[in-house]
């Protein structure tokens, strides 16, 4: 059950999918204009590795934010990532102020 | 002593007994066709059931107002797909021929809504699922995805609003492949899409959600595959709406026989760059400004864009 109450479909989580569920969250930004999310806030998320026909692979991130103290309803986006062919372009740098 | 009726009830016990355990037996095993090496059934997730859009990180793109004239951001537009996006003019929904126009298959899932309704088709015969229905989408472009192996029509086949949909399940997933789509458009600010372009979709659900992420390659318009994912929830109340009766109007009275709105050849469209302070470049679209590469060719910009004053 999520914790809205509503009643999860007929469909578990299949094929190799990763439910990640986060709790204790510090409050913070859902967008970077100041809508924000509380304390309370729990973040579902589910990680998907597709393979379309010409060979691009991409990893989706479904994530439902629920936060009773600051949503009316769960607030839901999807973003996918194209897998690169090798690690040649991660090139973390430091922060700087 | 036992009496005759009792070791009748007792027989007829252990007969149930016994067929019960073989019934629960044959119900468990590998058919005689899997037993001989054939690959297991793929795993099926049940997706019929009504679905209610849920867009709440792009409501200003896929509702009214819609996207800006010109924003072509995040789209793998080639040369000849920003020269028709740039010649579009809105006033095209005006003309009679197009106030009642579908959505076409590769934009009406994407929409405004759709709130949709997934149908199963079951074959009277066999039982077995054979396809799945999508209706609900805008005047009455409804989908039918064919699961039973059916093969796609001859490339000379008629075209039609919602193409011809086949799918297949991978990992749980239902992978669809649509081809026979009209000439239409990706996004309602005239990003076009030719009627050679063929659709891949992933449909996932996940308890009550339901992601879809779509791949639409054309090689005209296109110069690498545009990908999206949208999501739904699960709703069983909902219901659909009836099939919007359009009235066709004369709302240009002005237009002659045979004129087709639209902005000649070499428009430019600055309003959306000049409105949000983007260097113009970087809102026409095209493969490289997908990537994270892009951001150090946007600061260039940005500093001469400073450095003239214009931003």
């Amino acid at each position: 059950m999520l914790r809205n109450g509503r009643a999860i479909g007929a469909a578990p989580p299949q094929g190799g999918t990763l439910k990640v569920v986060t709790t204790n969250l510090s409050e913070g930004w859902l967008r970077k204009n100041g809508i924000a999310y509380s304390e309370s806030a729990t973040l579902l998320e589910y990680w998907d590795r597709v393979a379309f026909p010409n060979g691009d692979v991409w990893l989706i991130v479904t994530s439902v934010v629920s936060d009773p103290r600051n949503l009316v309803n769960d607030y839901t986006t999807s973003t996918h990532f194209k897998r690169e062919a090798d690690g040649s372009k991660w090139k973390p740098t430091p922060c700087r102020l | 002593m036992e009496t005759d009726a009792m070791q009748t009830v007792r027989h007829r016990t252990l007969v149930a007994m016994v067929a019960a355990l073989l019934a629960a037996t044959s119900l468990n095993a590998p058919s005689s066709a899997q037993g001989q090496g054939q690959p297991a059934p793929p795993t099926m997730v049940d997706l019929a059931g009504s679905w209610t859009m849920s867009n709440e990180e792009e409501l200003l793109i896929r509702v009214d107002p819609g996207p800006e004239l010109g924003n072509f951001t995040g789209f793998p537009i080639n040369a000849a797909g920003r020269q028709k996006a740039l010649s579009w003019n809105s006033t095209i929904q005006a003309v009679p021929e197009h106030q009642a126009r579908p959505h076409p298959a590769q934009y009406s899932m994407r929409g405004p809504g759709p709130n949709f309704h997934m149908g199963e088709i079951i074959d009277p015969i066999s039982r077995r699922l054979i396809g799945y229905t999508i209706t609900g989408l805008f005047e009455n472009a409804n989908r039918t995805i064919w699961l039973d192996g059916r093969p796609h029509p001859s490339e000379f086949a008629e075209h039609l609003w919602n193409g011809f949909s086949t799918g297949v399940w991978e990992n749980g997933m239902l992978k669809v492949t649509t081809t026979h789509m009209k000439q239409a458009f990706l996004q309602r600010n005239g990003i076009p899409s030719s009627p050679y372009a063929v659709m891949t979709e992933y449909f996932i659900r996940h308890g009550n959600l339901l992601m879809m992420m779509s791949q639409v390659d054309d090689p005209i318009y296109l110069d690498e595959p545009m990908v999206r994912t949208q999501t739904w929830r699960w709703n069983p109340n909902q219901r659909e709406q009836p099939i919007g009766q359009v009235e066709i109007a004369e709302e240009l009275p002005d237009l002659k026989p045979g004129d087709v709105p639209h902005y000649p050849l070499g428009t430019r469209h600055p309003e959306y760059a000049d409105a949000n302070g983007l260097p113009f470049e970087a809102t026409l679209g095209g493969k490289e400004t997908l990537y994270p590469e892009y951001i150090e060719r946007l600061k260039e910009m940005t500093r001469a864009m400073e450095k003239k004053g214009s931003r």
